[in-house]
Formats: structure tokens, sequence, C-alpha cells
């Protein structure tokens, strides 16, 4: 049969044949390296980026403090036996707790009398030790008229030097602390009494301009309270704009022109959807500016084509015979959408709301337009207080001269990582969850 | 002699067609799929459409339950009655005509839930069942007449998509007659299954008969001579010949049925 | 069988079984103008070729089942496929039995022989040709698939009869003229049955071609006339 038609079978001894086979295995080994090699090289770039953010974000989370006698003069504070608390308290917030650590300084170094380095003394300490101490009273204003060892927050610039930032080799002139300072400092470390712990501040306080008092809490909460107007805005209306796209809506020019439109929405830049909320949310509706709730809404523009593509590429992904089945047993259009196609894309659709929130999350841009970049102190507490968010605050810091804020910036770099990371989790895990209970 | 005295006692007994259809014509857009075709579909009858693929026997199929409403761009003219009422009239609601006439598909596409909510949802959506123990009943009922209670009474908590494929397709079945319907249509429902398989789901046909009026489409000539009453021939979107089944396996009058029947096309 | 299946194995197989077929039907004519022969010359060698060349036609019957057997398991056949094996199938078992018959002219030939010799009645002469012609005209019905051919074969069967009935009276006169030629007028008498026979195969024959082309019954078409148009409605 074979021999009409002259057909040999293959031999894979000859040369040719293995020559061949060699070159193609070659190929195939080549292939898989340069494959390899693109994954190492991208891999390799984001444990240096990761590695270097954390490596100086490391300190931004210690602070030097140093242990100081006070002794909570009657004489400076008042007494709240004779006064009476709510004339105590009010003294207290009027006085100057300065003056304590100036006592207590006056006597720790005696040596020192000349007024300007007297003066200078006390820029040892951050702007926040008076703070530090106000509240001490006030939490017990038994403690007036006692002495005790308080350890007052650093200021920045020494605590620079106790992290060893501020190369103290170079000539005097070009430091920010010169000798004297740093003399005192030596007394205060012979002494035992700096130390270098971790720093609760900086998860806990508001902006400030001293990097020592600085903290992410004001902007963390700003972004939660964007994210969540851009959430209960963008989610529902981009899945129910998916499902009637997809399911009910008539294929036609206009259909066909909208689906466009939705598709360059995505890949407008993110300032633009800015410059929108400028003008249509503050410009038009008068809406507060650098509040979350305009945040929110900006976002949420943003973030709605991405919500819109991943929703739809996820219903579509439903087999249509799943469709064809439920519609075969009499299931209205409605029923077959909420009964059989919404739970098996709802794990894509989740998916994608989530990529997208952690997409607005990290979103500076618009926020900037808005407004929500000005210097804020105060935690905010409402939709429409003035706030920030973690990726301006980022920028802010970034923007700043002081030394301190560089690792405050990684750390804070940190931070919003983490959160987008733990998204990005959260999304997967919920992927798989649901997927398992199909 | 004999034969001839069965058809006619047949014929006295089902003057009255399930469904017919008169007239019907489908396109698409251009595309002329189906050209005026006129069937009767008969209770206690298995009625198989056979043809070469693109001939309009499964657009025709789902035009008897208007599935193909909502395909985009498909226009049907013609009548389809379903007990003398037509089923293309405006008053007629398209979820309760799909409760009458339930179909089955190529595919076995159970619900990837439960085996129990597989087959209860039809009477769930349909609230046929007034309570729990309704709706037990139904589903022990469907599955048992689909063959498949024995088979998985101890699992009925357990995905239907982890079922083989013979046993999806009978629970897909099951499902289809859940809610009582008058009328099954069956697109191709074995051509995925092995012919042990198919065996049941054909056996399965064949007892559902008894209750129901029964369309099939297929591909295998064998299928369609082993289990159906009637056959029709469809080409090009036309309905060639129609007739018994035997008659059409070993006498068909049109040369294109016998061409196709006999393995000569093309 | 105008179109060519698409599975040409398909046509291999049923051309050879119609190749078989048409082979049976010429020896058939073979082992009847053989047998004939000797039986005019009342040649006992030919006679004994005849009854050899019987096995041969057995052979070809076995050889044409066993295909038909083969084509029903592999493909199936439906429609005009399907009618033609199962009338093939038929066909050699009458063709089969033709053999026979002129087997048993041959046997009785042999008798014949040794019984005083007797002129031989002309009638049986024109019966075999009649009926040579008859399976001449079937086996091309069958090659040429030409229906109305097999109705004109089976219309014939009825002229053959008549012979019959002419040959059975003719022999009996001459039995009853010479006694003594009983022994040797009873084997004519038997030939013209078996020659009967072979036309009544033949018109089998016919029936069957008759169906496997047009998937009617040939007895059926007239009475059947008028129901024709219920049946038609029927579906």
């Amino acid at each position: 049969m074979s021999d009409d038609l002259n057909i040999k079978p293959t031999d894979w001894q000859s040369p040719e044949m293995v020559r061949h086979t060699q070159m193609r295995n070659r190929r195939e080994k080549r292939f898989k390296l340069f494959g390899l090699s693109a994954v190492i090289l991208a891999a390799s770039f984001l444990f240096l980026l990761l590695g270097k953010i954390t490596l100086d974000a490391a300190p931004g989370f210690l602070q030097t403090s140093i242990e100081v006698d006070i002794n909570f003069d009657k004489a400076v504070i008042g007494d709240p036996r004779q006064m009476g608390r709510d004339a105590f308290i009010e003294n207290v917030r009027r006085t100057n707790m300065l003056r304590l650590v100036q006592a207590s300084m006056d006597i720790y170094f005696s040596e020192v009398t000349d007024r300007r380095d007297r003066r200078r003394l006390l820029r040892l300490f951050s702007a926040g030790a008076r703070d530090q101490l106000r509240n001490m009273l006030l939490a017990d204003p038994m403690i007036a008229g006692t002495s005790k060892r308080v350890s007052l927050l650093a200021s920045d610039d020494i605590d620079q030097v106790i992290k060893g930032h501020t190369d103290i080799s170079l000539p005097e002139l070009q430091r920010k602390v010169k000798n004297k300072e740093l003399s005192w400092l030596q007394k205060f470390e012979d002494d035992d009494r700096v130390s270098l712990h971790f720093h609760s501040l900086f998860f806990t306080s508001g902006d400030s301009r001293d990097p020592e008092l600085s903290g992410i809490w004001g902007a963390a909460v700003g972004s939660a309270l964007t994210l969540f107007i851009t959430l209960i805005i963008a989610f529902p209306v981009g899945v129910l704009s998916a499902i009637y796209l997809e399911e009910f809506a008539p294929k036609n020019r206009f259909t066909d022109f909208i689906e466009i439109n939705i598709n360059n929405l995505a890949a407008v830049p993110s300032i633009v959807f800015g410059l929108l909320g400028l003008a249509v949310f503050l410009g038009t509706m008068g809406l507060p500016r650098s509040a979350p709730l305009v945040g929110g809404m900006t976002l949420a523009l943003m973030t709605l084509p991405t919500i819109i593509i991943a929703s739809r590429a996820s219903i579509k992904a439903v087999p249509p015979s799943i469709r064809d089945a439920a519609m075969g047993l009499g299931a209205s259009p409605m029923q077959v959408v909420f009964h059989h196609v919404l739970p098996l894309a709802f794990p894509g659709i989740l998916t994608g709301t989530i990529i997208g929130m952690a997409q607005a999350l990290g979103e500076t841009a618009p926020l900037l337009m808005i407004g929500m970049v000005a210097f804020i102190v105060d935690i905010p507490a409402s939709f429409t207080d003035a706030a920030t968010a973690l990726p301006v605050q980022i920028y802010l810091w970034a923007d700043s001269p002081e030394r301190a804020f560089v690792e405050k910036t990684s750390a804070a770099i940190l931070v919003l990582l983490t959160f987008l990371i733990v998204m990005n989790a959260l999304a997967i895990w919920l992927r798989q969850k649901f997927e398992q209970d199909w | 002699m004999q034969q001839s005295m069965t058809e006619f006692k047949n014929m006295t007994e089902q003057a009255v067609p399930k469904m017919s259809a008169r007239d019907i014509h489908v396109r698409y857009g251009d595309n002329h799929a189906v050209k005026g075709i006129s069937l009767d579909l008969h209770l206690n009858e298995i009625t198989s459409l056979i043809g070469p693929s693109g001939c309009g026997k499964s657009t025709f199929l789902r035009c008897l339950n208007r599935m193909n409403d909502s395909v985009a761009g498909c226009k049907v003219t013609g009548q389809i009655l379903l007990d003398n009422k037509n089923i293309y009239d405006q008053n007629i609601d398209v979820v309760q005509l799909r409760a009458r006439v339930g179909m089955v598909f190529q595919k076995p596409n159970p619900f990837p839930k439960s085996i129990y909510d597989n087959v209860a949802y039809g009477p769930r959506i349909h609230g046929l069942a007034h309570n729990r123990t309704d709706l037990d009943e139904i589903v022990e009922t469907s599955l048992e007449r689909a063959g498949l209670w024995q088979e998985v009474k101890d699992r009925m908590d357990s995905p239907g998509t982890a079922l083989s494929g013979g046993q999806q397709q009978r629970l897909c079945i099951a499902r289809a007659i859940a809610v009582n319907p008058e009328v099954i249509l069956m697109d191709e429902p074995c051509s995925a299954l092995d012919p042990i398989a198919t065996a049941k789901v054909e056996t399965l046909m064949d007892e559902l008969k008894s209750e129901y009026a029964i369309v099939i489409v297929t591909h295998s000539m064998q299928q369609a001579a082993r289990i159906s009453q009637k056959t029709a021939f469809f080409h090009l979107g036309e309905l060639v010949e129609q007739g018994d089944t035997t008659q059409i396996f070993t006498a068909p009058r049109n040369e294109k049925t016998r061409d196709y029947i006999t393995g000569r096309f093309g | 069988m105008s179109d060519p299946h698409i599975l040409s194995a398909y046509d291999e197989e049923l051309k050879e079984l119609r190749s078989v077929v048409s082979r049976m039907g010429g020896m058939a004519i073979d082992q009847l103008l053989a047998a004939m022969q000797a039986l005019r010359e009342v040649n006992t060698d030919e006679a004994e070729t005849v009854l050899k060349n019987d096995l041969l036609l057995d052979k070809l019957e076995l050889h044409a089942e066993k295909t038909a057997i083969g084509v029903f398991a592999r493909r199936a056949p439906v429609a005009d496929d399907l009618r033609e094996v199962v009338s093939s199938i038929k066909m050699t078992t009458m063709i089969e039995r033709m053999g026979d018959y002129a087997k048993n002219i041959s046997r009785r030939t042999l008798d014949i022989a040794e019984c005083s010799p007797v002129v031989m009645p002309q009638t049986l002469d024109n019966m075999a040709d009649v009926a040579h012609r008859m399976i001449e005209d079937i086996m091309d019905a069958y090659v040429h698939r030409n229906a109305d051919v097999a109705v004109d074969v089976w219309e014939r069967g009825e002229t053959l009869d008549n012979m019959h009935n002419a040959a059975y009276r003719q022999i009996l006169a001459r039995m009853m003229e010479v006694p003594d030629h009983i022994n040797a007028y009873t084997h004519y008498l038997m030939i013209a049955k078996n020659l009967e026979r072979i036309g009544d195969q033949a018109t089998s024959i016919a029936e069957q071609i008759y169906y496997a082309i047009t998937g009617e019954i040939l007895e059926d078409i007239r009475p059947v006339e008028e129901e024709q148009p219920a049946t038609e409605a029927g579906f």
C-alpha cells in the first residue's frame, strides 16, 4: 500500500534528522533562558526598589528621646489643689512648658550661662516636648510639685545625628548641628540618657512641620474616607453599567460609541480627571475644597472605566451554555443575570474593583488638582473636612527640605505599599473563596 | 399490512398535533436560515430533525420555545401553534412558554450548583412548590424519571458539575422535566457522550415520550433511526422530507434525503 | 447507484456484492442451459458436470452472504443501500435455488438415461427458453437498475405457469398412450415442474429488484393505490 505512494519510514538516526532535532532543542533551551532572565531582571528590580525603600524607611519608624529630670514646679504651672481643677488646666494650657525644660537644663548644664546657648540647649528638644509635658500634667495634675525623669522627644537634627545621618566630620560651618550641641549631646550620651525607640506617634498623628512630630494617620484616614466615597460610587455604577451593556443593551451604534468611550476613558491621564473634578465639583457644584467627598468622587470617575471593563470581561467569561440553560428553563433575563451570571462573574468583578481601588489609593495627580495637597495637621473626621491622602502626603514630605523627612517619606511609602499589598491579597483571597463556593 | 393498520390508528389518535409550525421563516440579517417550514409535532412521539450542518434544524428547534428571541438581528415570521395558540403572539409570555416547552442542550450544562438546586431551580422560579416538602418531592420524582435518582440520592448536595458527562445530561433532562413541560426540545443531546451514556439517555427519551412530545436535533442518523417515530430532513433551510422514521430510512421519497442518509452528500 | 458514497470503501463493498450476485446469475443461466443441453442429448457426462458445478454456485452464495453481513455490521446501510443489501442476500438464495433446480434437471437426466429412450416433450425446451430469458432479463434489470424490466419479468411468470400446465397435460397424455414409458415421463414431469420453479424464483427476484429500486413492494402496487393519499397525509 505504502509502497505505491513511495513513503519511507523516517530515519531518526540520519545526521540530517539528528542535527534538526538538536537545533530545535537548542532553540527551545535558548528561549527558556531568555524568559528566565527576563523574569530575574524584573524580580531583581523589584527587590532593589523594595529593599531600598525598606532600608530608607526603617529609621523612620524610630525616634530619639532624651531623658531629662523635670521638676514640675508649682511656681511655674500653678498648684492644682489651690486653684481648682479647671483653673489649673487653663493655666497649664497657657503656660510655656519650655520653662520647665529650661529649668532642668539650667541644673544639668550649670556651666552654660550664655542666653543664646541656653536657647540652643532648648533646641535640642522637639517642639513637641511642650505638648508632651502638658499632656502629662493634664493626665495627672497631682504630679505638680514633684520631680520626674521624663523622656523627651529630641529635635529632628539631633535625631539625625543619633541615627548617624549627619556627617559630623564636616567643618562646623557646613553643619546644622554645631560643636557645642554635639558636646551637650555627648554629655547626655555619657549619662546614658539618649535612647532610640519605636516611634508610635508616626502612626497616630497628622502632618507637622516638624519631622519628629509628623505622622501618617491623618493621611491614612483621608485616604480611607476618599476610598469609601470612591467605592460606594464606582462599584454600583460600574457593575450596573457593565451588566446593562453586556446583558441588556441593544447592539447598535450608540452602544458601540459608549463602549469605545469607556475604553478610551480608561486610558485618559488621571490628571484630566482632577481637572474635571476641579471644574465640576468645586467650580460648578461648589463643594468644599480638599474634602474626601470631592476626592472620592473624582477618583470614582477615574476608577469607573477600570471596574466596567473588568466586570464586562468577567460577565462575558460566563459560559453561554449557563445562560441558555437558565433561559431554557424559563428564567427571565433578570433572573438569568442575578441567579447565574453575576454569581459566576462576581470573583472577577471583585478583583477588578479591588484593583481599581488600589489604583485609586495610589493616585496623586487628581487629588492635587482638587486641593487635597494642603498642609493639614488635623485628622479629618468627616467627608467634608479638609484632608490629604497617603500618596499626596508622600509627595509633600518628599518635597520638604528637612533631612529627617527623607526617612519619613520612605516609611510612608512602605505603609502605602503595605496597604496596596493587603488590598491585592484581599482580592486574591476573595476570588478564591468565591470560586470555591461558586 | 399491519404497519399501515397501526399507522391508521396513530392518525386517528393524534389528529390534533401538540405543536405545529406554519410557514416559519428565520432571518439573521441577510441570512435566510429557515425557509418556510411547516411541521407538526405530536404527543407520545419523538420527532428527529436531521440534516447537514447549517441546514437550519437547530435554528428551527430554537424557534419552538423562542430561544432565538435573545439573538441579535434574528427575525422569525410565521406561526407556531402550541395547543392552537400562536407562541409568537404579543400576549404570550415567553417565560411561561419556556416552562411548557423545555430544552436540553448539546453540551451538558448543569448550573454550578448542587444537584438538588439544579433540579429545584425551575420549580423555584416558576413557584411550583409551596414548601420544602413539595420541592423535595418534585426534585425526587424528576430525578427518578430521569433515571438518575438511584445514582445521586446520597449526594444531593455535591455539585452537578462533578457528575460524569452522561449523568450531567440526565441531570439536565431532570431539570427540564421538573417544571412539567409538555414538549421537550433536545439539541444534539448525546453528541458529547460515550455510547453507554448515549444509550442511557436514549432509553430515557423512549420512556419520556409516553408523557411528552419530544423533538431532537441529531447528527447521528443511527440515533434518529433508533429512537424517533417521525423524521424530518432539513437541507439549506428547507424541509425536504418528513415522514415515518421507518419510511425515511428504508425508502426516502426525496433524492436529497436518500443522498444524505446513505452518506452520498458532497 | 448514481452518486458515489463519501466513503469509497463502502462503494467498493457494494460493488463487490453486486458483482457476486451478477456472477451467480450468469452461472445460473449457464447451469440451466447446460442442464437442458444434457437433457436434450441425454448426455450423462454433461449432466455430471452440471452437478459438479453447482458447488461453485453454493460457494459464491456463501461469499455474497459474508459480504452483505460485513456491510450491515460496518456500514449500517439505510434507504436504497439497505434495500439493496437485503434484496441481494435474498436474491443469492433464490439464484442458488435456481441452480439447485438445474441440478435436479441433470439428476433426472441421469435417471432418464437409464430408462428406455423416449422423445422429449417440445414444451420443455420452450419453457427452458422462457425461463432462460427471464433470468437473463432479470439480471439485466438488476445490473441496470431498471424497475420496468423487473415488472415485465414479473408479469411473465404467468406465461411460464401456463406453459407448465400445457406441458403437464401433454406429458400426461403421452403417459396414457404408452404406459411403458411412464417412468421416463415421470422424470420429464418433474423437470417441467423444476422449470416452472425456476420461473417462480425469477419472479421473486423481480420483486426483490423492484423493491430495491423503488422501495415499494411489487405485490402491493395495485391494491395499495387507493390508500396512497391517506398515507401521504399521515405526517
